[in-house]
């Protein structure tokens, strides 16, 4: 072992302990147990400081008060002498509510009005924390100079039921309303700290639900080191990890079926030159592995289409055009291939304006078209409506098949999903085009839905919205 | 006289059997296995077709085409992905004839040669059996089947040899609607596919390198269903 790296490990132990200690408090845990811990910390100081004031600015106006009543009867003992100061003491209880006792500058007193019990501790040297609020009973000593400048000490009650300035007579609602308010900022703020992470949290996992494969969390929602965080950064590796396997699997898919074609061009070409070469007999057997070389060819083809689907890495091109006359050409061509073993039914408004991919949209139909006429038995009918409706247009395809079972209809548009029991051999399931169908109708922002008509037979239903044109 | 063909291909073993089946079909077939050496050979040799696929090292096919068509004017079907509608919608406006899709069946490359060959023919002996109709003027647009050039207010417009068909059938048949099996077998010398879009493609470069009227009414209408009407200006 390096003996150099000695140092830089126990730097990093010591860290790493010392992160560890940190993180403690940047967990969620500690996070909402201080923060409720200062909220009511911050109530409760904030409601205390508020009697304070108010009771420290009523006491203000009490000391003014008092001190000028003092100072009046200090003046009165100097010019009408002890019993005009008695009178003077009782009138200014009646008349100001204020009790009070008058002592000179030696403390001694100088009238017997309202004199206390405890009157004696008054007389002592008043040094600060000598006498307790309890000793006092109530009275406060009050030192005045008269107007000839002489020193005298006037004891008055305290008066706690004085009268509040008008304004501080909501004071408890004053004090509720206070309190509310703090913890409700404060609430606020902690509940859009967990809960606006979590919100995101929960967009980008419909998000990727939905198959945004590309979805992440930004860094700046996981930046925050505590359990949200961590769980948006486990997202986002998930995300990753998803999205790696379902990319590689599509990839591998794809690689196949590109791989696969180079050959299959290849054997077409060398069976046709077979063909020139034996003679006319013998061409049943050529023709069996051509239509199964096309076969194969269009399989490849649909797998291809559906993978590019899947990828959305559609040309997101948008254009306007009439689905009235593209269900027209659909219809038309539909007619063409069945050699009217089949009837099929169009109901369509006469004009149809859409704003979208009109390939998409076409590929969709005639998917389940196809699908709705090889599941028809000969000479039955297969039904297209087109309905427009404010916000959307529906388009119906009905056939008079055998429908699928309750059970099948939403694995229908399943790649390569096949209904057990019933369904011609022949036919092979329903292979990719469904898929294909929902996929393309998905890119448009529309859904798809399959359900069995109560007459017999299959109806898929194809909602578009109908997008503001662009 | 045996038509000369150069088949630009990059799968080596493709390029083999597919020379291998055109010359059995009378064919003089040149190979050429990626898009430099296609270039080149086509600059250089007299050709009467250019089989051209898209997708290929070096140079692709459209970008081959591209610059083929700055000086040669030599039909040129293309062979392009399946699904690659982009490509072949691309390929139109570059000026490729015809395309098909690939993987497909040899018979129909050779039989989209012959009928490129026979328009090209028919291009020919038209232009000297109709004397008359040498010079098409209908409005604001001239058509000129000797020099093969369009204009429009007197100002040229660029259009590919299918387009040009196109607009001939139209301009020599205005107000009359015609279906997408004439055009097809006009423009394209071969019979209407299922699924055959190529018309509806041509026809929408067509359209958009003309423009409307300059009331902006459309020039070329679709009737649905029918085909496609050269509208005549009231």
């Amino acid at each position: 072992m390096n003996p150099a790296l000695k140092p830089y490990a126990v730097l990093g132990i010591s860290m790493s302990l010392t992160l560890r200690w940190l993180s403690i408090f940047r967990s969620l845990y500690w996070k909402i147990f201080f923060f409720f811990w200062l909220t009511l910390i911050a109530a409760i100081f904030s409601v205390a400081t508020l009697s304070e004031i108010i009771v420290q600015e009523r006491d203000q106006d009490q000391y003014q008060k008092v001190v000028k009543l003092g100072i009046k009867a200090a003046d009165i003992f100097e010019t009408k002498g002890s019993a005009e100061l008695t009178q003077w003491l009782h009138y200014i209880r009646l008349e100001f509510d204020v009790t009070g006792f008058m002592l000179d500058a030696k403390r001694r007193p100088i009238s017997l009005a309202h004199l206390p019990k405890n009157w004696l501790e008054f007389t002592l040297p008043l040094t600060q924390g000598r006498l307790s609020k309890r000793d006092l009973k109530g009275f406060q000593p009050y030192i005045i100079s008269s107007s000839s400048d002489r020193i005298y000490t006037f004891v008055a009650l305290r008066d706690n039921s004085g009268p509040y300035p008008t304004w501080l007579k909501h004071l408890p609602i004053l004090q509720i309303v206070t309190a509310l308010l703090i913890v409700a900022l404060l609430t606020a703020f902690v509940t859009w700290h967990i809960t606006d992470p979590l919100r995101k949290l929960k967009q980008a996992t419909h998000s990727f639900a939905r198959g945004n494969l590309n979805t992440r969390l930004s860094d700046l929602s996981c930046q925050k080191n505590d359990e949200i965080g961590e769980v948006g950064l486990a997202f986002n590796h998930m995300a990753e990890r998803i999205s790696l396997l379902v990319n590689n699997q599509q990839r591998l898919f794809r690689d196949i079926s590109h791989e696969l074609r180079t050959p299959l061009a290849r054997q077409q070409i060398a069976l046709e030159l077979l063909a020139r070469k034996i003679p006319d007999t013998e061409h049943q057997s050529l023709h069996r592995i051509e239509r199964e070389i096309e076969r194969m060819n269009a399989l490849i083809d649909q797998v291809l289409t559906l993978l590019r689907l899947e990828q959305s890495d559609l040309s997101p091109i948008s254009e306007v055009y009439d689905l009235s006359e593209l269900l027209f050409k659909l219809t038309q061509d539909a007619e063409f291939e069945t050699q009217s073993k089949h009837q099929i039914h169009l109901v369509q408004p006469e004009k149809n304006l859409l704003t979208g991919q009109q390939e998409l949209v076409s590929r969709a139909v005639e998917n389940i078209l196809r699908n709705a006429i090889r599941y028809t038995p000969e000479k039955g009918r297969v039904f297209i409506r087109a309905e427009v409706t404010p916000e959307s247009v529906v388009i119906r395809i009905e056939d008079e098949g055998e429908g699928v079972p309750e059970d099948s209809l939403k694995r229908l548009f399943e790649p390569f999903y096949r209904v057990e029991a019933c369904r011609n051999q022949q036919s092979g399931g329903y292979g990719v085009g469904m898929a294909i169908a929902e996929q393309a109708i998905r890119a448009q922002s529309g859904t798809i839905e399959a359900s069995n008509r109560p007459t017999g037979g299959l109806r898929v239903e194809i909602t578009l919205p109908k997008l503001p044109a662009q | 006289m045996t038509t000369r063909i150069l088949l630009i291909e990059d799968d080596q073993e493709l390029n083999e059997l597919l020379s291998e089946f055109l010359s059995l079909e009378n064919f003089h077939v040149d190979q050429a296995f990626d898009g430099e050496q296609g270039l080149n050979m086509a600059l250089n040799g007299q050709y009467d077709v250019l089989v051209l696929d898209i997708m290929m090292p070096k140079m692709n096919g459209l970008d081959l085409l591209k610059q083929f068509r700055i000086s040669h004017k030599t039909p040129v079907l293309m062979l392009t992905a399946r699904s690659d509608e982009v490509d072949r919608i691309v390929g139109f406006e570059m000026g490729a004839d015809d395309y098909l899709p690939k993987p497909c069946n040899p018979r129909e490359i050779s039989a989209r040669i012959r009928a490129i060959l026979r328009r090209v023919e028919m291009d020919k002996s038209g232009l000297e059996a109709s004397g008359k109709r040498q010079i098409i003027i209908r409005e604001d647009v001239e058509l000129n089947h000797n020099t093969r050039i369009v204009s429009k207010q007197g100002e040229t417009i660029d259009l590919t040899s299918t387009e040009f068909n196109l607009l001939a059938s139209l301009l020599a048949k205005a107000g009359q609607v015609l279906s997408k099996e004439e055009l097809t077998e006009n423009a394209l010398g071969r019979k209407l596919a299922l699924y055959d879009r190529s018309v509806d493609m041509h026809m929408s470069n067509l359209r958009r390198k003309l423009g409307p009227f300059l009331s902006n009414e459309p020039r070329i209408k679709t009737i649905r269903g029918v085909g496609y009407q050269y509208v005549i200006n009231a």
